[in-house]
């Protein structure tokens, strides 16, 4: 395998071409970042002499954006393979708001868009996407630096998921890239529709195996309407340093059970849907019935037999070359 | 295969007991609510479980004949119409609860169960199941997940996907399968999300898992009258930008006001050419009286700013449900206008709605014929009602026409084609105003996923499908 080109499409068009021309791509992300030593590579400082750990999450997105050059004359190559994929896509230069109507409380986005950007124009007109109270002057870790992109790819658990609900219950439509490069579109502008299947929603929680995302519509919350989250941050360090995660959820009787269990890993909790945020990974997991767990930026293994068998067939029909996150599910 | 070797077939499968094979069954269940189309079953099966639905999927399968899943028949698109005939699979004996687990607040149920029903099993308790479509009385938890259904109050407490959570389902291929479970939001990809709304075309929904929400704790509900439709419209329109976010925001025009009025004696203030009904509340542990008062002095206030003639708030629940009489009475009240009703179902961004109401008036004016309407305005769900008589061709042609302009301009403001009855094979033409050819290669790609073949609800939801072009502009437009 050659080394990966690592390339930042700035439109929906730009992003189908790559797709289009490569034969496997790395969709990165906030749990999918180049590593220490293609950062070093890239810095041509193969014996990694300079410091490269990143102090923050915004640091390291910084030195992200520094070393994915693209330019007229080609993409830079770093030296050392991601996860086996021939280029690395990186969202963050397709950003900004497409359309805002704060009467009807819909925003159209592009998917590299970062949830502190988003937040910070919907406020202008006293909308919000609802994942933490800033009534109460709260928030939660990092979440600021997080893409739209990345929140939809990992369906990510949130603070205001029982009082506002869920990214399945925001995302209205999507456009969509194919594995083959094809653009193709799922949902509607409007809060309410059922005409056809709803495969932008099927993209919520896929980590872009199935699609690339590139454009989101959602819906918007006002301001004055936030419900007090019942989130408690055991530890507001972790939380800031946005950890890998395992968070479980689990049935309401098994909560005080759960929560004790894990009490010395735990970075968070959300009694209101009975989500637990832990900062290690306890191994093995106890296990509850009914329960879920998400090791959030780690294959997962957590599937049932049912859901992977027809995750394989959902994969063998939207990408059946296997160039979309080779790896990423750890199921294929 | 004869129809009568087909039907003796079931009954060796299932027993006789659970097959109708009569020319009055099969003229029964020809169609569903939308009637303009019909297409017989060669048989009608009644499954009691799981397993004997499975058993006629496979042996269909192994018989190459095409099987539909069907509810009680209240939906408005054709979802359920047996297409290409074969086994028409009724959920009618599917009506048990499974189990009722109130600490974690959900209820196991069997597809043939009345909406209804689930919420009369727990309202003892305080909960209830959120999505009420105006059939709920009859209606089907398996028709509710095939079509993700709606209703007034899905403006607050979301449509049937945001209850659902978790299925066990007979794929295309016979196996039985679960999605999901007891806790929301499991990892993986969210097949919940597309069987929900699929209309019975990856499989047949046997069992759920349904999300119970409590009941509010506090209710109040007015009748709210203006002079013009555009008054009512703006007063929407502002309400849903002042961030207030009532449980139900529903519009209905003198139109309907004159039919229900001649047909319940219901009465309005003078002048009154447009009402809403608003309906807040909550289920707040502390205060809901408080919250709720609040919420209704601020929808009052929005409205009087738009020219409102009155706000009349329901005194007790008598009042109330007097209110939604007049509300889900509506339709059928139209019946004494004209020979022939057609409802159409269009979403538009909720600010345009006095633009969109505008048109909805001219058009059926330019067309000489009559419209009411009545509609989920909070959602910019749109169900403009033409009453005409079918009798004439030249008003039919006029309908369709009509239809036509309405659903291409619901598109142009970035609206749907339909916000809550489905496609079915009436819409079918239609998802071509709304997808692009590459748009419906998804489509198409996400029916792969589940359904291989052309047996499991054939020529529904995706159009040009094989050996389905009598499906297509048979009665175009007539009833959208």
């Amino acid at each position: 395998m050659n080394s990966p080109s690592i390339v930042r499409p700035k439109s929906t068009n730009e992003l189908s071409e790559m797709l289009r021309s490569t034969s496997s791509a790395r969709i990165l992300g906030y749990w999918n970042q180049i590593s220490d030593t293609e950062v070093r590579q890239n810095r041509n400082d193969p014996e990694g002499i300079e410091d490269c750990s990143p102090e923050s999450n915004e640091e390291r997105l910084r030195v992200q954006a520094t070393i994915k050059r693209c330019t007229p004359e080609g993409c830079q190559n770093l030296s050392t393979s991601a996860q086996n994929a021939e280029s690395a896509i990186e969202l963050g230069a397709m950003s900004g708001i497409i359309d805002f109507s704060p009467n009807d409380q819909v925003v159209k986005l592009r998917s590299g868009t970062t949830i502190g950007h988003l937040n910070s124009e919907l406020a202008k007109s006293g909308q919000t996407i609802p994942i933490f109270n800033s009534n109460n002057g709260q928030t939660w870790g990092a979440w600021d630096t997080l893409s739209l992109a990345d929140c939809i790819a990992w369906n990510l658990p949130h603070g205001l998921e029982f009082q506002h609900g869920t990214w399945r219950d925001w995302v209205l439509g999507a456009t969509i890239v194919a594995a083959d490069g094809m653009i193709f579109k799922s949902g509607s502008s409007v809060v309410k529709s059922v005409a056809g299947y709803d495969i932008h929603r099927l993209m919520i929680g896929a980590r872009h195996t199935l699609g690339v995302v590139a454009e989101v519509t959602m819906r918007t919350t006002p301001i004055s309407t936030l419900k007090p989250s019942e989130i408690e941050v055991l530890h507001p360090h972790d939380i800031d340093a946005l950890p890998d995660w395992r968070i479980q959820r689990c049935l309401r009787t098994d909560w005080d059970q759960m929560k004790d269990g894990i009490a010395d890993l735990l970075v968070a909790i959300d009694p209101s849907t009975c989500t637990a945020f832990c900062k290690v990974k306890p191994t093995p997991p106890r296990r509850f019935e009914s329960d879920w767990i998400l090791d959030v930026g780690q294959s997962n293994s957590f599937l049932n037999q049912a859901t992977i068998a027809y995750m394989k067939r959902a994969k063998e029909v939207f990408d059946p070359a296997g160039k979309l996150n080779p790896g990423e599910m750890g199921i294929f | 295969m004869t129809e009568a070797e087909l039907a003796r077939e079931m009954e060796i499968l299932l027993g006789k007991d659970k097959v109708q094979k009569t020319s009055a069954a099969k003229r029964a269940y020809d169609c569903d609510a939308y009637s303009i189309e019909k297409s017989e079953p060669s048989v009608i099966v009644l499954p009691e479980s799981t397993e004997d639905v499975q058993k006629v999927v496979l042996w269909c399968n192994e018989n190459n004949v095409p099987y539909t899943p069907r509810g009680a028949g209240t939906g408005l698109s054709g979802g359920s119409l047996a297409a290409k005939h074969g086994v028409l699979i009724s959920t009618k004996k599917l009506t048990g609860i499974i189990e009722i687990d109130l600490e974690n607040r959900c209820l196991k149920a069997q597809a043939g169960i009345a909406n209804k029903k689930i919420s009369d099993a727990v309202a003892e308790f305080g909960l209830h199941f959120a999505p009420d479509p105006s059939s709920q009385a009859v209606s089907t938890l398996g028709g509710n997940i095939a079509e993700n259904s709606g209703g007034p109050h899905t403006l607050k407490y979301g449509v049937t996907v945001q209850h659902i959570l978790g299925v066990t389902m007979v794929t295309p291929d016979g196996e039985i399968v679960e999605f999901g479970g007891k806790v929301a939001g499991c990892p993986g990809y969210d097949f919940l999300s597309i069987i929900v709304g699929s209309e019975g075309t990856l499989g047949v929904v046997t069992e759920a898992w349904v999300k119970l929400t409590p009941l509010p704790k506090a209710v109040k509900t007015a009748l709210i009258s203006f002079r013009t439709v555009r008054d009512a419209t703006e007063a929407v329109s502002a309400i849903i930008a002042m961030g207030v976010s009532p449980a139900a925001l529903e519009f209905m025009d003198s139109g309907i006001l004159k039919a229900l009025n001649a047909a319940f004696g219901l009465e309005y203030p003078e002048g009154t050419n447009s009402l809403l009904l608003v309906e807040c509340d909550s289920d707040s542990e502390s205060g809901a009286v408080q919250i709720v008062e609040t919420e209704m002095a601020r929808v009052a206030m929005i409205c009087e700013q738009n020219d409102s003639i009155e706000v009349r708030i329901a005194k007790d629940n008598g009042e109330r449900q007097a209110f939604w009489t007049a509300r889900k009475k509506g339709i059928g009240a139209m019946g004494r206008l004209a020979p022939t009703i057609v409802t159409h179902d269009g979403v538009i961004p909720r600010s345009k709605l006095p633009e969109m109401l505008d048109l909805v008036y001219e058009v059926a004016t330019r067309h000489q014929i009559g419209v009411a309407n009545l509609f989920h305005a909070g959602d910019g769900n749109l169900h403009p009602c033409f009453y005409f008589d079918d009798r004439d061709p030249k008003q039919i042609e006029a309908v369709i026409q009509a239809g036509e302009e309405i659903m291409k301009r619901c598109i142009e403001l970035g609206g749907s084609i339909t916000g809550e009855h489905g496609i079915g094979v009436e819409k079918l033409d239609l998802m071509k105003l709304q997808f692009s050819e590459e748009d419906l290669i998804g489509q198409a790609m996400v029916k792969q996923i589940f359904n291989t073949g052309e047996l499991c609800n054939p020529c529904k939801v995706i159009p040009n499908q094989k050996g389905c072009v009598e499906h297509q502009r048979r009665w175009r437009g007539a009833a959208w």
